[in-house]
């Protein structure tokens, strides 16, 4: 996992958004933040397993910003995951509901600090459920799934790999999967509120 | 569920790839048709929670690798007694070893010289009989004295060999700093005893001849001449030098 060089704040941002080489980016920041943020969580009643699951949340989180084209760089990847994993720390603990005098502090200050980021995390529950019903796809769907929408390799190329008989064989299959996931995400009790939230928005 | 549009249709139109007019249509009837409004939002919901699926296995994995190898250093930097082979201590012991004996070598060599060994020796002291059965010459008297310029006047004076006068000569020469001169009195006096076959000062001669030629620089003589102390317990001066004095002058062959 050692880096040959470190990439750039906009290097790793780069990689990230156009997918080349996620690997190396994602190693980088786990090299260079880690301990930052593992450091935050030990100082404010979090342990080693609340960081490890935590920091995991905040790489999502970061890495959803950065596809979306919602983080470019304004700040500095450091204080960018900084802010995420607090908020998104001060969220946990209010669900834990043990929420010290002290963490009420940083409550107050996550409110003048980080609305953005606030919605951003309330978004990332909301996938986390999607991510779920996901993992709960068959094999194969899950895998015509990945390969079209995350790796965005073309119907042959998926074809060959996955020995479809042919192109309409797999795109019939994608459209199957994809429309299984559509209605269980519709009918997800944990996804209600999201989607009444979105049809009164829209 | 809606009965116009497939999910084709819809991913067409989150994608910019719908016709125009269908399009048009589309955000029409979205605007009165909340199934499906639903539908396309579930649908961008499925399609973003299958991206972040893949992001999130890639996240874990770097994850996973990077604690892991934090880990094994942390325990690394904690074991310092790792698993030595015994070829390995071998080689370490000799190093260190090899290292200890150049450092003596070293020190040896850099503080060894001619004095570090004629230092120790003893300067030689006229007898003193108890009884006065015998008279005490000029010469020892003006040796005992360390009078030196007496000595010089006795020893022109001294026109025959005598083994006692030439001896104190040759000691008084050595006081004085004249090694060779010192050296040629000892040897001759040696040389008288092999042709007379006795053996008077035999012991002094190989004793003081040590320091003739260790201050002269002669260190191969002055090695065969202590050796020849060293290798007969019953000489005079046989406990005069220590096994420490043949390293020495060992050292003092690779320096001169």
């Amino acid at each position: 996992m050692k880096l040959n060089r470190n990439l750039t704040d906009q290097e790793l941002l780069e990689q990230i958004r156009s997918k080349s080489n996620p690997n190396q980016a994602i190693s980088q920041l786990y090299e260079q933040h880690y301990g930052v943020l593992e450091n935050y969580i030990l100082r404010n009643s979090g342990n080693q397993d609340d960081a490890a699951d935590l920091i995991q949340e905040v790489m999502l989180v970061f890495v959803r910003l950065v596809t979306q084209g919602k983080f470019r760089g304004e700040a500095s990847i450091k204080s960018f995951l900084y802010s995420i994993c607090k908020n998104l720390w001060i969220s946990e603990l209010r669900k834990r509901k043990s929420m010290s005098a002290r963490n009420e502090r940083y409550e107050m200050e996550k409110d003048e600090m980080d609305l953005d980021i606030s919605e951003e995390i309330s978004r990332n529950e909301n996938l986390r459920f999607v991510m779920d019903l996901f993992e709960k796809l068959g094999e194969k769907c899950k895998q015509v799934l990945t390969l079209f929408y995350f790796e965005e390799l073309p119907m042959k190329e998926i074809c060959e790999k996955l020995e479809f008989s042919s192109e309409q064989v797999l795109r019939n299959k994608k459209y199957k999967c994809l429309q299984s996931l559509t209605d269980q995400v519709k009918s997800s009790p944990s996804l209600q509120t999201h989607l009444q939230k979105a049809l009164r928005h829209e | 569920m809606n009965n116009r549009y497939l999910i084709e249709d819809l991913e067409a139109y989150l994608d910019g790839l719908m016709e125009a007019e269908k399009a048009e249509q589309l955000v029409e009837d979205l605007k009165v048709d909340s199934a499906l409004k639903l539908e396309l939002e579930a649908l961008k919901l499925a399609r973003e929670g299958v991206q972040m699926a893949a992001w999130k296995e890639m996240i874990r994995k770097s994850q996973s690798e990077f604690l892991n190898e934090r880990n094994s250093s942390a325990i690394e930097s904690e074991t310092p007694t790792r698993s030595i082979s015994p070829f390995t201590w071998v080689s370490r012991i000799a190093a260190s070893l090899t290292l200890l004996l150049a450092g003596v070598f070293a020190v040896l060599f850099f503080s060894t010289s001619p004095e570090s060994i004629t230092s120790k020796h003893l300067d030689y002291q006229i007898p003193v009989m108890r009884s006065g059965e015998f008279e005490i010459s000029s010469l020892e008297e003006a040796y005992q004295k360390k009078d030196f310029e007496t000595i010089n006047k006795l020893a022109s004076e001294i026109d025959s060999y005598d083994a006692k006068a030439y001896f104190i000569l040759s000691m008084a020469y050595l006081d004085q700093s004249q090694p060779e001169s010192a050296e040629n009195l000892l040897l001759e006096i040696e040389e008288r005893n092999n042709s007379n076959q006795s053996k008077e000062f035999a012991d002094q001669i190989d004793y003081y001849l040590v320091k003739a030629y260790l201050e002269q620089k002669k260190i191969s003589d002055a090695k065969t001449r202590m050796e020849k102390i060293q290798n007969d317990p019953q000489h005079t001066y046989f406990k005069n030098f220590s096994s420490w004095d043949r390293l020495k002058m060992t050292v003092l062959e690779w320096k001169y």
